[in-house]
């Protein structure tokens, strides 16, 4: 068994078969993860959201120029914006967490957890809040 | 640390995980509370603690950061001793968030601790579902991908019965 760096039991193999898990959570989970979320704004993804009459200093390469030719009338096409998804891990850094009857303590778990995207579905991109009590 | 998106932001990122001790009480509500407020709607929010804490001001915080429309998480760990006490022989219990000790005899207590356990475990357990926040006990004795496996399989079937319950509303 190799032990990794902070010392828990669980091999290299077992945390490589995480890896796995994010692809079969891409599949499961509901939208979530960079580029996954769609905006409430619009932007300039692929997908399509709308027509919108056209006004004064409007970018003219959204003009759809054959609703133009169909109505005389400049639109001007829409897309969906999509945004990243902002992942907040609070990790419990209280004296609790120091409890090991095993190999591991609990806080070395659960730094594990925080350190292997703790939401599998998640590109490790995120912020990390630590807590025992933050400051005012 | 707040989020960014490069390499070397990830690597300070592991290594402030690193640097980190355990020690002093928790105050998870104050840290719930601050989140909930600094934090723009919409977002995930990852929870990883042992849950030792008052059962009603936790759960009313995460009800509050649903309410913003965050996707919830709560990653309960678990040590086996705690769920099991397994000791044999009197013990003297040490409060590791203060410097209280207690004096106790596993078979006079253990009834009563694992019963009070279970209650509390199971009281935050049915308010975050009641509140559609996904919840999963992580054991340390097990690895980590056993409790990943049963968090997906469990969330898939919830993100489902959700969908069908707003799909005949």
């Amino acid at each position: 068994m190799n032990a990794v760096a902070d010392g828990s039991a669980l091999n290299l193999a077992e945390l490589a078969a995480i890896d796995d898990l994010a692809l079969l959570a891409r599949t499961v989970v509901a939208p979530l993860g960079a580029g996954l979320q769609h905006s409430a704004h619009t932007g300039t993804s692929a997908e399509f959201a709308q027509y919108r009459p056209y006004t004064p200093g409007d970018d003219t390469r959204f003009v759809d120029w054959k609703v133009y030719g169909r109505s005389d009338r400049l639109h001007i096409r829409q897309f969906t914006d999509e945004t990243s998804m902002r992942c907040t891990v609070l990790l419990d850094c209280s004296g609790s967490m120091e409890y090991g009857s095993g190999d591991v303590t609990k806080f070395q778990y659960a730094r594990m957890l925080a350190r292997r995207r703790p939401h599998p579905a998640v590109e490790p991109t995120t912020g990390c809040h630590r807590f025992r009590r933050l400051p005012p | 640390m707040p989020p960014r998106g490069n390499r070397a932001w990830t690597h300070r990122l592991l290594v402030e995980l690193a640097r980190q001790v355990p020690g002093g009480r928790t105050d998870t509500v104050g840290t719930l509370r601050y989140v909930g407020d600094a934090l723009p709607a919409n977002g995930i929010v990852v929870l990883i603690s042992d849950l030792l804490h008052p059962v009603d001001t936790v759960i009313e915080h995460l009800r509050l950061l649903r309410g913003r429309r965050h996707d919830v998480l709560v990653l309960q760990i678990s040590d086996e001793a705690e769920r099991t006490f397994p000791f044999d022989r009197s013990v003297v219990l040490s409060d590791l968030e203060g410097d209280r000790e207690q004096f106790a005899v596993p078979d006079a207590v253990r009834a009563g601790y694992l019963e009070n356990r279970q209650r509390h475990f199971d009281a935050i357990r049915e308010a975050c579902l009641a509140a559609e926040i996904d919840i999963e006990e992580f054991v340390t004795h097990e690895p980590l991908q056993n409790g990943f496996r049963r968090f997906l399989r469990r969330r898939q079937d919830a993100v489902r019965s959700r969908r069908r319950r707003r799909a005949t509303t």
